[in-house]
């Protein structure tokens, strides 16, 4: 199986030595990689690396700032030249109807723009977007009934937000882009795969039936990122066995 | 006037639609319900399954008093006690969705436990303070059980867990047999009074069961009214509870019609 990892889970490494964390999670198995925190270095050199270590880059964490008319270009050329289709809006403030409204009009708004450039819209959730915000919506309905992104779904978000995620996967179907694949407790708590009470074995295999990609987001970093990717791996290879 | 109710698995039907109609067609108005128990579905409670279990509660005009979801909360090992706690946090969202008045548990046996009550209770209140956060967020209650050979076993404990966690949304279900032993159920009036009196502004909901005792202390359960337990002196103190759920425990369902007139007197 191949499976990816969102850098921000080696946020540590990745501040320190960029190169060297991608090489980390190569070494550990990792095939793909998901960015996070804009371009810095340069999309070219960060893709020279990946290249480097055999990793593709799956999806980059872009924030909505980076889809504004003054940097919407930038941000699709920057993608082209990460070889990178997947752009994942990694949360937004949607806590009245007006924030919302906004959001959901400049997401209707790039989408096609972003399409024709061969780049897929998604959007990664926490728990608030599935209890009502400060006007009453459900945030995540909302983005699922007046938006045609495609959903990146955090199965530990969801988890902790009292939902069933391998329901959640059976329901949205081909909305769906990936997952992160991330355990934990209840309140926030997170920890590596296999050690929290999420249903990472349940939700491994319905994305295993489903063919949808993997992506490994534990954000501990106890005792430091790289050490926890490393567990993380080790449980999902226990898991093919 | 309390409501009277029933729990739910001491009935059998293979979906709510059954199972309710059941409990509704004897009498009872109320119930506390396990999912797990009653329909082998287990928490969080899917979507649809919710829906259907809606359905049938306002077809048949039954108020989910409780859903049931007892864990072990006080067990010694972190990593199984937080899988039991988070266990209980996933049962809110369907308690939620039904307005049911709370999700209610026990505190773990005292040999489960590890054994040492003083040891065990802050484990307890750990716990059960994170069980009241996610409660909280979710606008549920929660509803603990004292239990005589559970961590939390007394009325002092009770109120000692009630105020360290310090949230409104933590309530008592009340089971007076439960809370019995062979030393205080020789003034049942008396310990009965104690009780309500220290439970009465956080009582969610009640349990109705019987018991005799064996001839090692145990409380092995006796049809209502053929036990030890002295049931006018329990139900005169709550008979002006409006709207309390009396929830029958153990029913044996052909003696329910008759049990409930029983208690109505009893209650008028």
């Amino acid at each position: 199986m191949a499976y990816g990892v969102q850098m921000y889970s080696l946020r540590d490494a990745v501040a320190a030595d960029y190169k060297q964390a991608l090489f980390t999670v190569a070494g550990q198995g990792y095939k793909m990689v998901e960015l996070f925190g804009g371009m810095n270095p340069d999309a070219k050199t960060i893709r020279k690396w990946a290249d480097e270590a055999g990793l593709v880059i799956s999806g980059t964490h872009t924030g909505a700032a980076s889809l504004t008319a003054e940097n919407l270009q930038q941000t699709i050329e920057d993608h082209h030249v990460l070889g990178c289709n997947l752009l994942i809006i990694p949360g937004h403030d949607l806590s009245t109807k007006e924030k919302l409204d906004a959001f959901i009009e400049q997401m209707n708004g790039v989408q096609p723009i972003l399409e024709q450039a061969g780049i897929i819209l998604c959007y990664h959730n926490h728990s608030h977007e599935f209890y009502p915000n400060e006007d009453g919506q459900i945030i995540y309905d909302q983005l699922l009934s007046r938006t045609s992104m495609k959903l990146e779904l955090d199965t530990y978000w969801a988890y902790n937000a009292g939902k069933d995620p391998v329901e959640m996967m059976e329901q949205l179907k081909d909305r769906l882009c990936a997952i992160h694949l991330k355990d934990g407790f209840m309140g926030g708590e997170g920890m590596p795969l296999g050690q929290g009470t999420a249903p990472v074995k349940k939700v491994w295999q319905k994305a295993r039936e489903m063919n949808l990609p993997m992506i490994v987001e534990s954000e501990t970093q106890r005792p430091d990122g790289p050490a926890e990717t490393g567990e993380c791996m080790k449980y999902l290879r226990s898991l093919e066995d | 006037m309390p409501v009277l109710g029933a729990r739910a698995h001491d009935y059998r039907g293979s979906s709510p639609e059954e199972l309710f109609g059941k409990i509704a067609g004897d009498g009872f108005r109320a119930i506390q319900l396990a999912f797990p128990k009653s329909f082998g579905v287990s928490y969080p409670v899917p979507e649809t399954f919710i829906e259907e279990t809606a359905a049938a509660l306002e077809k048949h005009r039954i108020h989910l008093a409780v859903v049931g979801c007892y864990i072990d909360p006080a067990l010694p090992d972190r990593q199984k006690n937080r899988e039991q706690v988070d266990k209980f946090i996933t049962a809110l969202p369907a308690a939620k969705a039904l307005k049911a008045g709370c999700v209610g548990t026990e505190t773990t046996n005292l040999e489960k436990a590890g054994g040492n009550r003083r040891a065990a209770m802050p484990v307890l209140i750990d716990s059960v303070k994170r069980m009241a956060d996610a409660a909280e967020k979710w606008g549920v209650d929660i509803g603990i059980e004292p239990v005589y050979a559970h961590v939390m076993h007394n009325v002092e404990e009770t109120l000692e867990v009630m105020e360290k966690v310090g949230s409104s949304r933590v309530k008592i279900i009340w089971d007076a047999v439960n809370m019995l032993s062979v030393d205080t159920a020789h003034d049942q009036p008396g310990f009965f009074r104690m009780c309500y009196d220290a439970f009465r502004d956080r009582l969610v909901a009640m349990h109705l069961k019987d018991f005799v005792f064996d001839e090692k202390g145990n409380k092995p359960s006796a049809p209502l009214f053929e036990g030890k337990l002295n049931v006018e002196a329990l139900l005169s103190l709550v008979k002006n509870r409006e709207g309390l759920p009396i929830l029958r425990e153990e029913a044996i369902p052909e003696r329910s019609v008759r049990e409930i007139a029983a208690i109505q007197e009893i209650l008028k």
